[in-house]
């Protein structure tokens, strides 16, 4: 993993040395809706995006880093809510809002390019930043933590022209973070994702 | 190709520093927040009578609030208290008897000040990073000046006390509670209407209080 992050910063300080070693980087920004799998939330977000770099090794091999974050915002209506002996209830409508950003590397299998589409699947892992809050007349509850992020993947890129270093990415995928919040009853934040963005690779 | 990486990630940069939004609270309600709590030795089926004044106790930060709810408003919340109690079959009595539940309400009211902070108040938030961005160094100016409001925020608490069993117990045993919560409309009328609503919404989530 060291290894891995020296490789990545030479690649992202040195142009020159990228070119010299006839390799590729590809830094691509997508638009990212994602379907939650959870009971917190339950709307999509369309309020979400990504940003990342990659570095090939090879034509088959590449890994990177990237940044992603979606946001997920529902209406609950008037409610009761109870505690597991029914001493206490209460009711209210409220506003849920849930923000996440997985921070990964990520790892890529390319499978063989043909002249308009490049695909690919992928892993991966690292830390996701949470809140989630709770807006309920004029009060809020409001939580934030972290934990550790799976997001496996498949996608392709997509050749504009062929000598273009332009690229449409496309991607879908799963992402399965072990954020908790035991006031809101999260024991896990899942969600199915798709993503569709541009590309620049030398 | 490291021209158009550098814009791409000032870009990308710009993209993550307004990538959280923010909630659209549109929807919310005003409807007061209820919530009751009851003790669970209390055996609601062993209590026959219950007494309420017809008056509230008022709380209050502001000094030219009185002390006391009387009049209208406090004879119709305190009518729907009533309403409720006999429809679970409990009987009022009028003081000197001695009831078996003694029912009271409290109205809390306090004024608070409070500041809209305008677009961009996180620049500059310890955590922020800021930097530079492709088209200089300038720090960043919004031309919008802070707001300043005041909201009222209101308590309703309705407490229900175990006379019958005081005695026994040595102490008055707060056997029900009651509490709606949430910002107070400016207008007397709405404010008692929202508490109605709660009291009743009080009941309904309490079916264990029955005779």
């Amino acid at each position: 993993m060291k290894k891995l992050m020296i490789i990545l910063a030479i690649f992202f300080t040195s142009g020159t040395v990228m070119a010299q070693r006839n390799t590729a980087n590809l830094f691509g920004v997508s638009w990212e809706v994602a379907f939650p799998n959870g009971d917190f939330v339950s709307k999509p977000s369309y309020l979400g995006g990504r940003v990342e770099y990659r570095h090939f090794f090879s034509d088959k091999i590449a890994a990177g880093l990237s940044l992603a974050w979606n946001n997920y915002d529902e209406y609950v209506d008037h409610k009761t809510y109870e505690n597991a002996d029914q001493t206490q209830a209460i009711t209210t409508d409220m506003e849920r809002f849930v923000f996440s950003m997985p921070i990964t590397a990520d790892f890529y299998y390319n499978f063989k390019a043909g002249n308009r589409f490049s695909p690919y699947i992928g892993l991966g892992l690292g830390a996701q930043y949470s809140s989630q809050e709770a807006y309920y007349n004029i009060y809020v509850s409001d939580e934030d933590n972290w934990g550790f992020v799976a997001r496996p993947q498949i996608g392709t890129l997509i050749n504009l022209q062929p000598t273009s270093p332009t690229k449409l990415i496309f991607a879908a995928g799963y992402n399965y973070a072990t954020n908790k919040n035991e006031s809101f009853r999260i024991d896990n934040q899942q969600n199915f994702w798709i993503s569709i963005g541009i590309g620049w690779k030398n | 190709m490291k021209n158009r990486a550098l814009l791409f990630i000032v870009l990308a940069a710009g993209a993550l520093f307004s990538c959280k939004s923010s909630p659209d609270l549109d929807k919310l309600s005003s409807a007061f927040i209820v919530s009751t709590n009851r003790a669970s030795t209390a055996n609601f089926s062993s209590y026959a009578t219950f007494h309420i004044p017809d008056t509230i106790s008022f709380v209050s930060n502001d000094k030219d609030d009185d002390t006391l709810i009387v009049g209208a408003p406090a004879q119709t919340i305190v009518a729907e208290i009533k309403k409720n109690m006999t429809a679970r079959g409990y009987t009022f009595v009028q003081r000197p008897a001695i009831p078996d539940l003694a029912l009271r309400a409290v109205a809390i009211k306090q004024v608070n000040t409070g500041v809209v902070y305008p677009p961009g108040w996180w620049w500059g938030y310890p955590g922020y990073p800021g930097g530079c961005w492709y088209w200089g160094c300038y720090p960043p100016y919004y031309p919008i000046y802070p707001t300043v409001y005041q909201y009222t925020v209101g308590d309703f608490i309705l407490e229900t006390f175990d006379v019958k069993n005081a005695e026994t117990n040595n102490n008055l045993q707060a056997v029900w509670l009651a509490q709606l919560s949430g910002v107070l409309s400016s207008t007397s009328a709405t404010n008692v209407q929202r508490t109605v609503d709660g009291i009743n919404q009080a009941f309904i989530q309490s079916p264990y209080l029955k005779k």
